[in-house]
């Protein structure tokens, strides 16, 4: 199942939170891209979580476990 | 969850003139570069009761270096220690007690003062204000200054004294928190919906598979969620 998806969480002062959920490997960057320009510029502060490191074949395994 | 990021920042200034028309009725966004603020009204000086934002923060301190001043061997002899990257005094500003510290010294009262009177509220590109017909004469004004080094980024300040002499009282806009220093809550929340939700349709028309559809949702704590779902899903 395709489980991936872009969140937008914008809280009641206006700071904006922007989530690649699913992806894998660089691929969450590209997909926040547009948003992460438009809401945060560049000044917002990034954090690659686990799945960013993870390769093509760690992708097979983990979707098995 | 793979990646986060998190700020907020104005880039669509189209998107912020749709929420003001829509959001904020007493008021418009126009084309100017005064705003008033507290500065307008009493001779260019600041009361001091705040530090400077770190923009203001970071344009002083550079004028200083571009005169030849050592601003870190001076700041560090007066007890305050600034980045060794000048521009991350942005996020990472000096407070008000490090301020004080500051103006002891005559060049850098002489910096801040010139800023004050020359730059602050000076400086917009936009500024949104209330409507003449609306008669708040006295209110002060958002000014949208564009950010120095990053072209297409915009600062959205104001002076928050008594509520900006009544502005941020203005329906839409959200009221001055002094626990966290917060302001204009409603607007920006409103503004970084609209401004996502044109991110998005302009990804789905230009055809970008990562941008299939997307569903807005208003959570029970007011947070606003929107999700965005790739094509074919």
């Amino acid at each position: 199942m395709n489980d991936k998806r872009i969140v937008v969480i914008i809280d009641g002062k206006g700071a904006v939170q922007v989530e690649a959920h699913g992806h894998k490997g660089g691929s969450c960057k590209q997909a926040t891209s547009p948003l992460v320009k438009t809401l945060i510029g560049e000044k917002g502060e990034e954090k690659e979580k686990p799945e960013f490191y993870q390769g093509d074949f760690k992708i097979t395994i983990s979707e098995f476990e | 969850m793979s990646h986060l990021a998190s700020g907020f920042c104005v880039t669509d200034i189209e998107a912020l003139a749709l929420t003001v028309k829509e959001k904020c009725p007493q008021l418009e966004l126009v084309r100017q570069k005064e705003y008033r603020t507290w500065t307008t009204d009493h001779g260019g000086s600041l009361v001091g009761d705040y530090p400077l934002p770190g923009l203001y923060q970071l344009l002083m301190v550079a004028s200083l270096k571009k005169q030849g001043v050592n601003v870190h061997a001076k700041a560090e002899a007066l007890g305050v220690k600034l980045p060794n990257n000048l521009a991350d005094l942005e996020t990472k500003s000096w407070d008000l007690k490090q301020q004080r510290l500051l103006l002891q010294d005559e060049t850098f009262k002489a910096a801040y003062e010139k800023i004050c009177a020359e730059t602050v509220g000076k400086d917009a590109e936009f500024i949104i204000r209330y409507k003449k017909e609306v008669g708040a004469n006295h209110a002060y004004e958002i000014g949208l200054i564009p950010h120095p080094i990053r072209k297409g980024e915009y600062m959205m300040l104001t002076d928050f004294y008594a509520q900006g002499n009544g502005l941020l009282n203005a329906k839409g806009v959200g009221v001055h928190i002094s626990e966290d220093n917060s302001w204009g809550g409603e607007l920006k929340q409103a503004y970084a919906s609209m401004a996502a939700e044109r991110a998005i349709v302009a990804q789905i028309k230009s055809g970008n598979p990562e941008y299939g559809r997307y569903e807005k949702t208003v959570l029970s704590d007011g947070k606003i969620k929107i999700e965005v779902f790739p094509k074919g899903s």
